[in-house]
């Protein structure tokens, strides 16, 4: 037999085998691996976060994000106290997947509980006590 | 060179039945079809096993099939955290609680509450098994009724295609058993059972609104 019809011969199932599974919607890069490894060896953290940016960039490029992984990569930041970092990543989240606004409003309040920069609004008039 | 030709039409026959899946009960889509969620909330699983680390991996293993079927799927880490932060980091409390208060409090349409039923090998002198079992439950976040619920067995033995020597084969067997032995790896057979869980016709989810089906595959579930 020639080489090209055995390579023919192999590439034919193959193509079968992969006929089966649907092309995917969004690019997962090395998330459940890495949920796997922190499961098992906590100091695999950094990696984990290292992971999640490497595959949120690849997924924005292909416009494929998945949900979910803008707000992994920011509680990531906020467990490292990268508070304001936290909040963009939680308001990506919220903007691209409107599904998660209330979790994502609660993420945000507790990344950035400090109204150091914005001006306190003005406090409301203490009820009157009456004697 | 004819019962070569043979045995790979054989082969690609046996390819071609392979994504034909088992013939099983229809489910009842009523009250999923009433709900149509666009969101799933994934909380942490229930182990029934004595591996106390399968609950963990198994969670690592099934937002991308979920997702893939079209909805919005919560963050499984940040969601795990944020319930240990609220008092819930067994998850048999979370299975217990209210799925209408943790619909709430995270603004999800539904909870996929998981159990692990099996999740063990079988040590065996030529080749260990694997296997997994789990069942699943959606229910509402509005109502807490259960909207869809199904169970996944699946099992794998190493193969070892040494061609014909059977010599070669014992070794292979001996090897990959050891393998097994020292670190049985689950995750490529939660894997499959949770893709298969999802996508089976008339047993998985229909497509959610983020798919193309969307609405579209009433005659499939």
């Amino acid at each position: 037999m020639r080489k090209p019809t055995r390579l023919l011969l192999l590439a034919v199932p193959a193509l079968l085998w992969t006929a089966c599974k649907p092309p995917e919607m969004y690019h997962w890069g090395k998330y459940e691996d890495s949920l796997y490894k922190i499961a098992k060896d906590p100091t695999a953290m950094d990696r984990y976060g290292e992971n999640l940016i490497v595959q949120i960039n690849a997924a924005e490029g292909l416009n494929k994000v998945p949900p979910g992984i803008y707000a992994e990569y920011g509680y990531f930041l906020l467990a490292r106290k990268r508070g304001e970092e936290a909040v963009v990543f939680f308001r990506k989240e919220k903007e691209r997947w409107p599904e998660s606004a209330v979790l994502m409003d609660r993420m945000i309040a507790s990344a950035a509980p400090k109204p150091a920069e914005a001006p306190k609004p003005a406090p409301a008039p203490a009820p009157e006590v009456k004697p | 060179m004819k019962i070569r030709a043979l045995l790979i039409l054989g082969a690609l026959l046996a390819l071609g039945t392979a994504c034909k899946p088992p013939e099983v009960k229809p489910s009842d889509y009523t009250k999923f079809r009433a709900e149509n969620p666009k969101s799933i909330l994934i909380v942490p699983v229930v182990n029934r096993t004595v591996d106390v680390t399968a609950p963990d991996y198994f969670l690592s293993t099934v937002s991308r099939p979920v997702a893939e079927r079209g909805f919005y799927v919560y963050p499984v880490y940040l969601v795990k955290r944020i319930l240990e932060d609220d008092g819930l980091a067994d998850a048999n409390l979370v299975h217990q609680a209210d799925p209408k208060r943790l619909g709430a409090l995270f603004g999800a349409d539904t909870i996929l509450y998981v159990t692990i039923d099996r999740w063990d090998a079988k040590y065996a002198v030529l080749a260990t098994t694997v296997e997994v079992e789990f069942r699943y439950s959606l229910k509402s976040g509005k109502t807490g009724e259960e909207i869809w619920n199904s169970k996944e067995y699946f099992q794998y033995t190493p193969n070892n295609n040494s061609g014909g020597n059977p010599l070669a084969a014992l070794v292979a067997a001996a090897v990959s058993a050891a393998i097994t032995k020292a670190a049985p790896n689950y995750v490529p057979l939660a894997q499959m059972a949770n893709a298969a869980a999802v996508n089976r016709l008339h047993r998985g989810l229909p497509a959610g609104p983020y798919h193309t089906q969307f609405l579209k595959d009433q005659g499939d579930f």
